[in-house]
């Protein structure tokens, strides 16, 4: 009766160590927590190495061909020589120095704004979060109309007086319209991470700030920017990468063009592989970008530590 | 404070165990749950039931000869899959580059097939070409033979016309134009009578092509102004795009859109639409939309004349069109076959295919039915269009040319042509295109 109680004893409450079973309960309980957690992450696994790390492999192989008597780096020397290579490299770089700050400073304005006591502020959010909803694809295509020299947002300019602007038609502003349309899907996007983080935020520091004086702006600094740091990090890194990937609206709007001032390298990529079908060249320039963009990455883990 | 909450290692083992005996139980539950529903939504097989997969770029274009194709073939159904025109050279790269087995039928334009027939994408199908030789047009056959075989089975072949909008013309004090090969008008008239048109606000546009920037429509432009074809040399895979003909070519079509007699920026998709909606008065474009422009706001309010010419040169008008292919990775190779050759060789499924998408039909028995069709929609616009074909297609028409590069050639000078429309500089634009084409020409010698 006393060993039955003693042994159905709630755990904690027992005094007498029960080591010997115990113990290897436990390392067969540990034992088989190891194997439910293997089965779990057994499908996410399987998909990482078909889906990742195959064609990852795939990738390199074609474009370093060891022993087919190809010289390995054929493929990169021909890359390199390319012209059009060399201007997409060029427009993408300048399209992520542009696109991020901006759709980062724009997201964190928004979300700042959007956490004060403003009227109806839920429908704000909706309409600011509602591009996300839209596909890719649709939105491109809607803006495709938007931006012809005699689409309704000239219409609008002309009606102020503005002359019209050559959006998709002229190389000078191409780059600018495709930044548009990016940061109208994307800012609200990365705006809701940064509401949560806001949200995150202790109320008293800003109710003890606002004692000792502080103003919105002192606030902003002090309070909130140190506060949303692993947050800022994810949206930087997050909408980073994705920037360099943007290429539904390049293919739906300019086809890398004119003259070749939008010719991301995912578009230029996308067509060594699909319309030229010089899949090794398209794999060649996947691992430039792919360098490119962990070097990136790097430096932004490197210049905002996420670390408390 | 949660010790109440916390669990021994035993427990959290039969959590655990339990946790993922019900979740393994909802997985499998929702599986057969989509099995058996997925199952209960496709039709009963027999066993013998072959679904065969069609790509193509024509939406809705091949509908009338699919359902035809599966009454007189119930045991086998044909899936679409349409993409939009521009994608249709990736798609097939993409799937057939990748030895895809679920495509068994797919469209083929003509000049891309030597480069599908390399690639190793189409089935030779080359034993037919005796029933070939009874059923199609010669040109028909010739657009689809590379190195002696045929690869695919031609189902149309093309012409483009001086569409126009009478109300626009009248408005605007011009005479419309006449119908038949006499008639036919130069370019320097055509665009004399657009500017009037734009000078009275009849419409806001002269002149439109409805493939605008694509080198099928401009080709005809380029040969009668004098400029070649662009690829010349051994297999066509030396460029010349950069000559004084083709910048000649470069500056008069920029001119168009510089003077605001056609619209800078608009797709080639929308430019049907600018027409039906009265915004230009001239339009020049393929038979294909007869139907659809009787069907909108602008029907019997059109009519057609002859392509145009350059004064004092050679008439010349584009030709053939897309032909259905059978993948060589296909695993229903005998039932792909079977469609391809009841939408090109059978005469009923040839008239079905040209029933939506109204493009004449290489099958020349399936041509008279196909013209007596077109008179039933638009009996007063097509009279002269049968006589006015058969002119155009025996003296006056010029095949792309054919290479294994043409599709690079295609795509390098598609974008050229819309950053001459753009307003770019023509030379340098064209120098680029000459040194782009001379480095990819040069890796398929």
């Amino acid at each position: 009766m006393n060993l039955q109680m003693t042994t159905d004893a709630p755990r904690d409450a027992v005094s007498q160590p029960i080591f010997p079973r115990t113990s290897r309960r436990k390392s067969r309980a540990q034992h088989n927590t190891w194997f439910w957690a293997a089965v779990f992450l057994l499908p996410a696994t399987i998909a990482l190495i078909a889906m990742r790390i195959i064609p990852a492999v795939g990738a390199l192989r074609e474009a370093i061909p060891l022993g087919s008597g190809q010289d390995p780096w054929s493929v990169f020397s021909y890359l390199w020589s390319d012209p059009d290579f060399h201007n997409s490299l060029t427009v993408t770089l300048i399209f992520a120095v542009i696109v991020n700050p901006l759709q980062i400073a724009l997201a964190l304005a928004l979300a700042v704004v959007l956490t004060k006591h403003l009227p109806m502020v839920g429908l704000w959010r909706t309409l600011i979060l509602l591009p996300v909803a839209v596909p890719q694809a649709v939105s491109a295509i809607i803006w495709l109309v938007i931006f012809r020299p005699d689409g309704p947002l000239n219409g609008i300019l002309e009606r102020f007086g503005i002359s019209a602007v050559p959006w998709l038609t002229s190389p000078d502003f191409a780059l600018t319209s495709i930044i548009i349309v990016c940061s109208w899907v994307g800012v609200g996007y990365w705006m809701t991470f940064l509401v949560t983080g806001i949200k995150d935020i202790p109320e008293s520091l800003y109710e003890a700030s606002e004692l000792d004086g502080a103003n919105n702006w002192k606030q902003f600094l002090h309070i909130t920017v140190p506060g949303l740091r692993r947050p800022l990090l994810f949206v930087l890194v997050a909408d980073t990468v994705s920037n360099f990937l943007v290429f539904a609206p390049i293919r739906i709007m300019t086809q890398g063009g004119p003259e070749g001032s939008t010719n991301l390298i995912m578009n230029n990529i996308f067509e060594r592989a699909y319309t030229l079908g010089d899949t090794q060249s398209a794999s060649a320039a996947t691992i430039v970008l792919v360098v490119i963009v962990i070097a990136v990455v790097a430096v932004q883990f490197k210049l905002l530590p996420g670390k408390d | 404070m949660h010790s109440r909450f916390r669990i021994s290692p035993q427990e959290r083992y039969k959590y655990m165990k339990n946790l993922c005996c019900r979740t393994a139980g909802v997985i499998l539950a929702s599986a057969s749950i989509l099995l058996v529903s997925g199952c209960a939504g496709q039709p009963q097989s027999t066993g013998n039931d072959v679904t065969i997969t069609f790509l193509n770029p024509h939406v809705g274009g091949y509908d009338a000869v699919i359902a035809a194709f599966e009454v007189a073939n119930p045991t086998i159904q044909v899936e679409q899959q349409s993409v939009p025109f521009d994608q249709m050279i990736s798609q097939t790269q993409a799937r057939l580059g990748s030895k895809d087995s679920s495509i068994d039928v797919v469209s083929v334009d003509p000049p891309r097939l030597p480069d599908m027939v390399e690639k190793g994408f189409l089935m030779d199908v080359s034993s037919r070409a005796d029933e070939m030789d009874k059923k199609f047009t010669e040109s028909g056959i010739k657009s689809v033979t590379w190195e002696g075989k045929q690869w695919a089975y031609p189902l149309w072949t093309s012409d483009n016309f001086l569409f126009y909008n009478k109300d626009v013309l009248t408005a605007a004090g011009i005479a419309l134009p006449g119908a038949t090969d006499a008639d036919r008008m130069t370019w320097e008239q055509v665009l004399a009578a657009a500017q009037k048109v734009k000078e009275s606000g009849a419409a806001e546009y002269g002149f439109t092509i409805e493939q605008v920037d694509r080198y099928y429509s401009l080709q005809p432009l380029l040969t009668s102004m004098g400029a070649g074809s662009g690829l010349t040399g051994d297999g066509n895979l030396v460029p010349e795009v950069n000559s004084s003909k083709w910048n000649e070519f470069g500056t008069w079509y920029q001119n168009l859109y510089d003077s605001g007699l056609s619209p800078k920026g608009v797709d080639p998709a929308q430019m049907i639409d600018l027409f039906k909606t009265g915004q230009s008065a001239f339009l020049l474009g393929g038979p294909t939309r007869i139907a659809d422009l009787q069907a909108s706001d602008l029907a019997d309010k059109w009519g057609m004349a002859p392509h145009p010419y350059f004064e004092g040169k050679e008439i010349v008008t584009p030709t053939d069109s897309w032909a259905i292919g059978v993948s060589a990775y296909s695993e229903n190779q005998d039932a792909a076959r079977k469609f391809a050759e009841f939408a090109t060789l059978d005469t009923d499924g040839s008239v079905a295919a040209s029933s939506k998408l109204n493009l004449p039909p290489v099958n020349t028995e399936a041509f008279p039915k196909y013209v007596n069709f077109l008179k039933s929609v638009a009996p007063n616009q097509v009279i002269e269009l049968p006589a006015l074909f058969d002119i155009d297609t025996a003296q006056y028409a010029v095949h792309r040319p054919s290479s294994v590069g043409y599709v690079e050639f295609e795509t390098t000078m598609n974008k050229a042509f819309a950053d001459i429309r753009n307003g770019g500089d023509v030379t340098s634009i064209l120098d680029k295109a000459q040194d782009v084409l001379e480095r990819q020409l040069a890796r398929r010698k």
